[in-house]
């Protein structure tokens, strides 16, 4: 008998379609593939149901808060069932754009210049009288970002400090702190990693969004999105990023997998963030760099399952 | 950048219209109030708790005795015959004196609004519209390429005299129609008065101007004296569409349009491409739901609880939104409008809202000219008294977070 697996998804984290549709693809492949699958739609019954189904694997089709914040890892910790993915620690460093940035600054891995500003220090502190300092600091355009939020919702380039105000709030109604970034101009790509103790990078996907900036509407709207797989970059470069992108894996212990986004410019890759639970959507990313490195989606959803119970 | 990125391999193929369609951040987002813990006064929900399964039963077997064939076998295009006379008695009840022949039966009025769009608007044709407008009007006649002349409303609806000076000034530019939804209107919660009703029926005999009055909510006044619709006025400019989906159910998806022949034959040629005819079993089910009186006894259940959700809202909203903001007073529908401090930025708040368990509507996706940012649609229909109650208290907590904001950040001004 195959190993019963319990994939959960949706849930009421602002990225909930889209984790739908990871979730349902998941459980498909699994279901094709003769695995006895559950499939939960995240809510206050979760607990019960894991206690009473004792399934003996989680697939973690989450994204954003709640699924990609080491929230549920660490309730799945205490109930012990093994689950897809890396745990709570590399979990709650990977959706703080803060602590993640921190750590890749202290350990050499090269990320964009920031600061950040909470709704505290705002409200209670006079925060605003240091954005004109900050702003002078990172040089025109800055990105604001919130720190804890997926799908590029909430984040802006801004071009002139005038503007600077009203991206804060709309970053600020999706995390209560904001990262203020230097907006580095280059290659977006992003490297999956994928394995245990000898985690492999596979190829790079490049983005090429034709508005210039990867937003909510680039990412969403029609005909906005091309893509090349594996990205278009000198060998060299390609493996500078696959090496940065291991890095960043081990140093925030990551386990079986994540997705490191980079950009790149003048053949030297930053690392913007590092995700836990990319989309695996049809037209995701990590399912996109899979199907180049030989594995089709099954594969790659049994690939992902072998490791979390190894 | 981060998770989820939609290709598509299939650009290069799309029509130029499909490029038109509005689509945004705001849409994802409300796949998040379908959660049983987020109190949504995002959808525009009736509540059809009400309708007794016994009666639904009834119809149903009704339906059945009639005969199969007829229940799961196409239709006429334009609809069935003792479904249009059935609609003849429910515009009645508003005093429309409409026949059969000149009712185009459709699926849902949206589709409608869908058909009017295509049969009348040509890329940069004028139409005027209501600012705010009903979304899925917007939704409906953008992809033609329209250019939108918006009219602002006010308490007593679209202001005429200004619709008047907008077509002065806009000399050779004609619009091909006017969209009105002069009763309770979705969202902004006003009713157009009878004053201006007469008004706008003679600036369109004086200008040869088309109107499209849509009346998906006439019959639920739950309190004061309504007008008569625009089509019991004078029809002779007007193309009315009506809908069951508040007075019975949005799920048999039946609503039908009464106007002028020819235009209803130009539809009915368009609908054939659209969808041949609307569902039969559905149609039975109404005519058999109307012939047996029960829209009567639904409607007449709907008021007292609609009125009361309302009360329970306006109630809330005084005593928890800030200074500064001013709201509609509906006496029917489902909705109500609110306009908040004119620093606030309804959409980007969003998130905040959601992220504290209650939704609606962010008021810029009603218009077409970008205006609406610091206003938003509130649904009273659907959450009962004690929710709307819950609800209302954390949106309101959520604007004072978000005043405190742009006050610490000096943008509280403007």
């Amino acid at each position: 008998m195959k190993p019963k697996i319990a994939v959960l998804m949706g849930g009421r984290s602002l990225e909930r379609s889209v984790s739908l549709k990871s979730g349902r693809r998941v459980a498909r492949a699994l279901k094709e593939r003769d695995y006895p699958v559950l499939e939960l739609d995240v809510d206050e019954s979760l607990v019960p149901t894991l206690m009473s189904e004792k399934p003996d694997l989680v697939f973690i089709s989450l994204h954003g808060k709640g699924g990609e914040d080491g929230t549920v890892q660490e309730l799945l910790e205490i109930l012990g069932i093994p689950y897809t993915g890396p745990g709570p620690l590399p979990s709650i460093i990977g959706f703080n754009k803060v602590l993640s940035k921190e750590l890749f600054l202290a350990n050499g891995i090269p990320t964009p210049r920031y600061y950040t500003v909470s709704s505290s220090t705002l409200e209670e502190m006079g925060a605003s009288n240091l954005l004109p300092v900050a702003w002078e600091k990172l040089g025109s355009p800055v990105v604001v970002k919130p720190a804890a939020q997926g799908s590029a919702l909430g984040v802006k380039i801004v071009e002139e400090l005038a503007g600077l105000g009203t991206a804060l709030i709309e970053a600020l109604a999706y995390d209560d702190r904001v990262v203020m970034e230097e907006f580095i101009s280059g290659t977006e790509i992003a490297v999956s990693v994928i394995g245990d103790d000898q985690p492999e990078a596979l190829p790079a996907v490049e983005v090429v969004p034709e508005s210039g900036f990867f937003d909510f509407d680039a990412r969403y709207t029609v005909g906005k999105t091309e893509y090349f797989v594996p990205a278009r970059l000198s060998d060299k470069v390609a493996a500078e990023a696959s090496r940065l992108a291991l890095e960043a894996h081990r140093l925030l212990r990551c386990k079986d997998l994540s997705r490191v986004d980079m950009i790149i410019r003048d053949d030297q890759p930053y690392v913007l963030e590092l995700n836990i639970s990319p989309g695996m959507t049809e037209t995701s990313l990590l399912p996109l760099a899979a199907e180049a490195a030989g594995m089709d989606f099954s594969d790659l959803v049994e690939r992902l399952v072998g490791l979390a119970l190894s | 950048m981060s998770p989820e990125i939609i290709f598509d391999p299939y650009t290069s193929l799309y029509s130029e219209a499909s490029g038109l369609m509005r689509s945004s951040a705001v849409r994802d987002l409300m796949s998040v109030i379908g959660r049983a813990d987020v109190i949504s006064f995002g959808g525009g929900l009736p509540f059809i708790g009400g309708l007794p399964p016994e009666d639904i039963r009834g119809v149903m077997s009704s339906v059945l005795e009639k005969g199969l064939n007829e229940a799961f076998q196409y239709g006429e295009t334009e609809g069935r015959e003792e479904l249009k006379s059935a609609l003849v008695e429910v515009m009645a009840e508003e005093g429309v004196r409409a026949n059969p022949e000149h009712i185009l039966v459709t699926t849902g009025s949206q589709q409608a609004l869908d058909l009017l769009g295509r049969i009348f608007i040509d890329r940069g044709d004028t139409i005027a519209l209501e600012g705010p407008s009903y979304l899925g009007a917007l939704t409906a006649f953008v992809p033609n390429g329209p250019d939108i002349l918006t009219v602002h409303l006010d308490q007593e609806g679209m202001p005429v005299d200004v619709l008047e000076q907008e077509l002065d000034r806009r000399k050779g530019a004609k619009p091909k129609f006017i969209y009105v939804v002069p009763n309770f209107h979705n969202p902004a919660g006003v009713t157009m008065t009878k004053e201006r009703r007469v008004r706008l029926l003679a600036l369109a005999e004086a200008r040869d101007l088309l109107i499209i009055e849509d009346n998906p909510y006439g019959l639920l006044r739950f309190e004061g004296e309504g007008a008569p619709p625009l089509a019991a006025i004078d029809s002779k400019h007007v193309v009315y569409l009506g809908t069951l989906s508040k007075i019975v159910s949005p799920g048999i998806r039946t609503g039908w349009v009464f106007g002028p022949a020819p235009i209803i034959d130009r539809l009915a040629t368009l609908k054939q491409s659209a969808d041949l005819c609307s569902s039969s079993l559905n149609q039975m089910f109404a005519e058999e739901y109307i012939r047996q009186g029960l829209w009567h006894k639904n409607i007449e259940n709907l008021k007292p609880i609609y009125r009361s959700r309302r009360d329970a809202m306006l109630r809330a909203l005084e005593k928890n939104f800030p200074e500064g903001s001013r709201w509609t007073s509906p006496q029917g529908g489902l909705f109500i409008w609110v306009t908040l401090p004119a620093f606030l930025d309804t959409e980007k708040m969003l998130p905040l809202a959601i992220n504290q368990k209650v939704a609606y509507v962010p008021g810029t996706a009603f218009y077409a000219d970008g205006s609406g940012a610091n206003q938003m649609r509130l649904n009273f229909s659907y959450a009962d008294e004690d929710l709307i109650a819950e609800g209302i208290k954390r949106l309101g907590k959520v604007i004072r977070k978000e005043i405190e904001l742009y006050h610490s950040l000096g943008l509280d001004k403007g």
